[in-house]
């Protein structure tokens, strides 16, 4: 079953063509992994199929409904949710704080009724706070779930800013750079944790990695891309081998 | 600590519902300056209400305005009992709020700031032109609330130009009001929400937070409590003029806000009985108020960035170091 379409998707700034016509589809329950040199249009697709950027042309088909329109938050609320790049966490609040309040979506009640404490609200909350914790055990953040975000080494970091994601009860999850930055170890464990999320909780998940060992141990199938153009996909170990993409990262050779 | 903060609040309502009132019975103008205080108390906490979502207003004495006037042109051209006017003019201005802010909250922090402002001045230059809302001249013998009586039980007692004692309390019990809701918003889900846009709006966001919507709604809620207080403020002063609200007093509103400490439910209210209070002290030296202003907030960013209320965190061990002293009450205090 298709999850995520995306047909012919563009997007111009001025005269630059970040992503330009690029098309593909996720499967549910796929790991996808999307490569391309620095400035090869990865986090613009991302901003794109997440409503952050209207593209300039083109469609994002998500459980077939077409949603280029959508807002960022509406699009979550239907389960198309992605991580960040850089560490993004709410970080004046502790690790449980961040959790709690990415339950948002999960929550019934909204705005002023949340002022009301009504026995249904009661155990909303409970049930919230209940999950929260599950959440953090899962990750391994149990631990230090009273201490406050910005004071956690990265690799807790962004654990949490999975463990935000997850909150919100996701089909699809969109993972920007998961395991940049991290050491060997740090590395391992996202990377086990990643698998996990797909078969523990079957969320189907992209993953835009610079680190190669990592997307290619985790993905199914790949993405290649490079200004802005898709030049190449398939199984990994047809796509390191496509002649295009070892263009890309290596340069081609003066009058080769 | 925590029985430490109860026992203050506890000695705080004692005194300002209690104590204050029976020993200024008769001395109107310290029960005026307590007024004052009340009602700046609260706009200066709808402005930290907007400050818990990431956005600086400068234009909270707009919605104070929209409230007296709704108010005052409520009760004199409709007839409208002031007990009903009172929340008539804090929806009307909650309503303004949630109309006017679709296309302003498209605008965030500075940009966002600087049009409250503009909003606020040209409220006040229209009003000053349109006839049907007094002109220039403003509105004047606005009804007083009026007693309401069940049988022979007074429920709420006359109000009158030389008793300013049921102001007070009503205006105490306004602020209250106020406290009590904010405190539950502080710390119900909302308020994390609120919390969660002012740190990462754009992770808020990706979450699924819908964070135009929330901005709406806590402009709108602050506008509520602004509205009330125009209201209020109309039925007091009985008389009231476009240039009562101007932008000035939207600045002092922050400032206020801002020295007490905004991160505080407790700093725009010490922020602003202390400063009001420091006025009027000061009074043969009055003109030099914008001077010491300004190097009031200027040592407070410098030496104490959370405010005047960041100082509590201290308030435990100085009554620790009096209770070492003295004898029953600080034993008390050393148990806590």
């Amino acid at each position: 079953m298709t999850i995520l379409e995306v047909k012919d998707l563009t997007k111009r700034f001025g005269g630059l063509v970040a992503v330009n016509e690029v098309d593909f589809v996720v499967e549910k329950g796929m790991i996808l992994g999307i490569i391309g040199p620095n400035g090869a249009g990865k986090t613009t697709l991302y901003n794109l199929v997440t409503g952050v950027f209207r593209p300039t042309k083109g469609k994002v088909i998500f459980k077939g409904e077409n949603v280029t329109h959508l807002s960022t938050h509406r699009r979550a609320a239907k389960g198309l949710v992605r991580t960040f790049q850089t560490t993004s966490l709410f970080h004046e609040m502790t690790v449980l704080q961040n959790v709690l309040v990415a339950h948002y979506l999960f929550r019934n009640s909204k705005g002023l009724g949340q002022l009301i404490a009504t026995p249904s609200f009661h155990k909303e909350d409970a049930k919230v706070k209940k999950r929260a914790v599950e959440i953090l055990d899962y990750l391994g953040l149990s631990a230090v779930k009273n201490e406050l975000a910005k004071s956690l080494p990265h690799g807790h970091q962004r654990a949490l800013g999975i463990a935000l994601a997850l909150a919100t009860e996701p089909t699809l999850l969109l993972l920007d750079e998961p395991v940049t930055g991290m050491n060997e170890v740090e590395t391992a464990t996202m990377m086990s944790l990643i698998k996990r999320l797909r078969d523990d909780m079957g969320i189907t998940i992209v993953v835009v990695e610079h680190n190669m060992r990592a997307v290619m141990g985790l993905s199914e199938y790949i993405i290649a891309l490079n200004f802005g153009t898709k030049i190449a996909e398939g199984a990994p170990d047809t796509v390191v081998k496509n002649r295009d993409v070892i263009e890309a990262y290596l340069g081609v050779e003066q009058g080769a | 600590m925590k029985n430490f903060r109860l026992l203050a609040i506890i000695v705080l309502l004692v005194l300002f519902v209690l104590v204050i009132p029976i020993l200024f019975r008769n001395d109107n103008y310290i029960l005026h300056v307590f007024i004052m205080a009340s009602e700046i108390s609260i706009v200066a906490l709808t402005v930290r209400l907007m400050y818990i979502t990431g956005e600086f207003t400068f234009g909270q004495v707009a919605f104070v305005m929209f409230g007296a006037y709704s108010s005052a042109l409520l009760a004199t051209k409709a007839g409208v009992p002031f007990w009903v006017a009172l929340p008539m003019a804090g929806i009307l201005s909650a309503l303004f709020a949630l109309v006017i802010g679709f296309p302003v909250l498209r605008l965030k922090g500075t940009y966002f700031a600087i049009l409250t402002l503009i909003i606020a001045e040209v409220m006040c230059q229209a009003a000053r032109v349109w006839d049907f809302v007094g002109g220039d001249t403003g509105l004047e013998n606005l009804p007083r609330p009026d007693a309401i009586h069940i049988g022979t039980f007074t429920l709420i007692p006359e109000f009158t130009a030389i008793d300013k004692l049921p102001y007070y309390y009503l205006i105490a019990f306004l602020l209250i009001l106020t406290i009590v809701v904010f405190r539950r918003i502080d710390r119900s889900p909302l308020g994390a929400t609120f919390r969660a846009i002012q740190q990462n709006d754009t992770l808020a966001a990706s979450i699924g937070i819908n964070v135009r919507w929330h901005r709406i709604l806590v402009f709108s809620i602050s506008a509520f409590f602004c509205g009330l207080v125009g209201s209020f403020y109309a039925h007091y002063m009985t008389v009231f003029y476009p240039r009562s609200f101007s932008v000035w007093d939207s600045i002092t509103y922050v400032l206020y806000a801002f020295l007490g400490g905004i991160g505080y439910l407790g700093g725009p209210i010490l922020g602003s009985f202390g400063m009001i209070w420091l006025w009027e002290f000061m009074h043969p030296i009055q003109k030099f108020q914008p001077m010491i202003f300004a190097g009031a907030i200027v040592m407070v960013i410098l030496f104490l960035p959370g405010g005047l209320f960041s100082l509590e965190k201290f308030l435990p061990s100085v009554a620790a170091q009096i209770g070492k002293m003295s004898g029953p009450l600080g034993k008390k205090l050393r148990r806590n």
